[in-house]
């Protein structure tokens, strides 16, 4: 099966140049945990993840502690959300990010999304946005039969 | 693309993936409205409860245009119809309109009131308002095949970029098309309309269907009407499929008016 019979035909995505705040609106809105960011030609050049956010408001000096949990909650993490609102999302895209093309199985896209730990991933025709494969979609691709 | 919100909203856009149909919905805060229409067969009477749809804030609005400006580029044709939304300026669909011509794209207007008005100025290829209950359009009885030929003229002449006006009054029976060659009556054979929901979303979609596929505007009109008639003689909404359209474009027929006003 072509992964293109199951990619969910939303494409959604937001520019480089608008707010980290404008950003999670848009996320939060929509439910998803990440989002394309394209160009003026629509060509996708970058994907950004809640994920990416949430790191870049940790501390640094946690990257180098096993365990956080005797740290004292100083509300840190929402103090420094609050400092990255006015940041771009150009600044804290993943410019080298992983994409699928609408002819690839389904197969080759679920290891692909395994073996990088994807959640989502973009699904590209001549660099533009055609669908997004969530890894749920696998599994709600099997119901499709029965909702029929 | 539009806006969708809540738990309608999000119906609405897993029945359009259903249908196969890529969307680039913005989510908005406030919930997408839903019209109940009851029709009753027996006594050829319809009713119909409209909410009004949700509040777009202006942050929604600039996602949408940046959205829409990307999506011009990569588009062959836009079809821009509809009511607008609280909180959406009326001059919005001329603004779109704008963004169309300026990547080349043809553009399709069909919508009612002041936002056809301010939308014909910035010359869609095609401008089809919706005119249903009103007696009057540009100072013309339109309750009159003149008076739609009229008003047609007057509509064509308002900006060079317009090449085909659609007027359409039921209550009258009557479609006719104007162009800058001439003017039509269409007269479609054998209608058992059952209700005319969904009946100019065929069309356009019909004649963008057609502009897509190497046929002029009026070959895409005709297109566009067949798309109308299957619409039209079914009492569902539902998606038909291409070649039941194609298979009703013989019924459309399109009267030349060559004195321009039919006596």
């Amino acid at each position: 099966m072509k992964i293109k019979e199951i990619m969910y035909k939303d494409i959604s995505s937001v520019d480089p140049e608008i707010s980290i705040e404008i950003l999670l609106k848009v996320l939060t809105k929509h439910h998803r945990s990440s989002i394309p960011v394209v160009n003026d030609d629509n060509e996708v050049i970058g994907m950004v993840q809640v994920e990416d956010i949430i790191r870049g408001s940790l501390p640094s000096y946690y990257n180098m502690i096993q365990n956080t949990s005797f740290i004292p909650d100083m509300n840190q993490l929402f103090k420094r959300l609050n400092s990255m609102k006015t940041q771009k999302v150009k600044d804290i895209m993943q410019t080298k990010f992983i994409s699928a093309t609408e002819e690839d199985t389904n197969t080759y896209v679920a290891d692909l999304m395994i073996k990088n730990n994807l959640q989502s991933i973009p699904i590209l025709r001549n660099k533009k946005l055609v669908g997004v494969v969530d890894r749920i979609d696998f599994l709600s691709s099997l119901l499709v039969d029965e909702r029929k | 693309m539009g806006f969708i919100g809540g738990h309608t909203g999000r119906m609405l856009e897993c029945l359009t993936h259903d249908e196969n149909v890529t969307t680039n919905f913005v989510h908005i805060h406030g919930e997408t409205r839903s019209n109940l229409t009851i029709i009753d067969s027996e006594q050829n009477h319809i009713t119909t409860i409209t909410q009004s749809g949700p509040k777009i804030s202006r942050e929604e609005l600039e996602i949408f245009l940046d959205r829409f400006k990307k999506m011009a580029r990569i588009s062959n044709v836009i079809i821009i119809s509809g009511s607008i939304p609280p909180g959406i300026p009326e001059n919005i669909y001329a603004a779109l309109i704008d963004i169309a011509n300026k990547e080349n794209k043809p553009c399709i207007l069909n919508c009612p009131g002041k936002a056809f008005e301010m939308g014909v100025e910035a010359g869609p290829l095609v401008a089809y308002p919706d005119v249903r209950g009103i007696p009057e359009f540009y100072s013309e009885n339109i309750n009159s095949l003149n008076g739609l030929f009229s008003a047609g003229e007057k509509i064509i002449n308002i900006n060079p970029k317009i090449e085909l006006v659609i007027l359409s009054k039921p209550s009258i029976q009557e479609i006719v098309s104007v162009t800058k060659s001439g003017h039509y009556d269409i007269e479609i054979e054998d209608i058992k309309m059952t209700n005319l929901y969904g009946f100019s979303d065929s069309i356009t979609g019909g004649i963008a269907y057609g502009l897509t596929h190497d046929h002029n505007l009026l070959e895409s009109l005709k297109i566009g009407l067949s798309a109308g008639i299957v619409k039209l003689e079914s009492i569902k909404k539902y998606n038909a499929d291409l070649n039941e359209i194609v298979n009703e474009v013989k019924r459309v027929k399109m009267h030349s008016i060559l004195n321009k006003k039919k006596e």
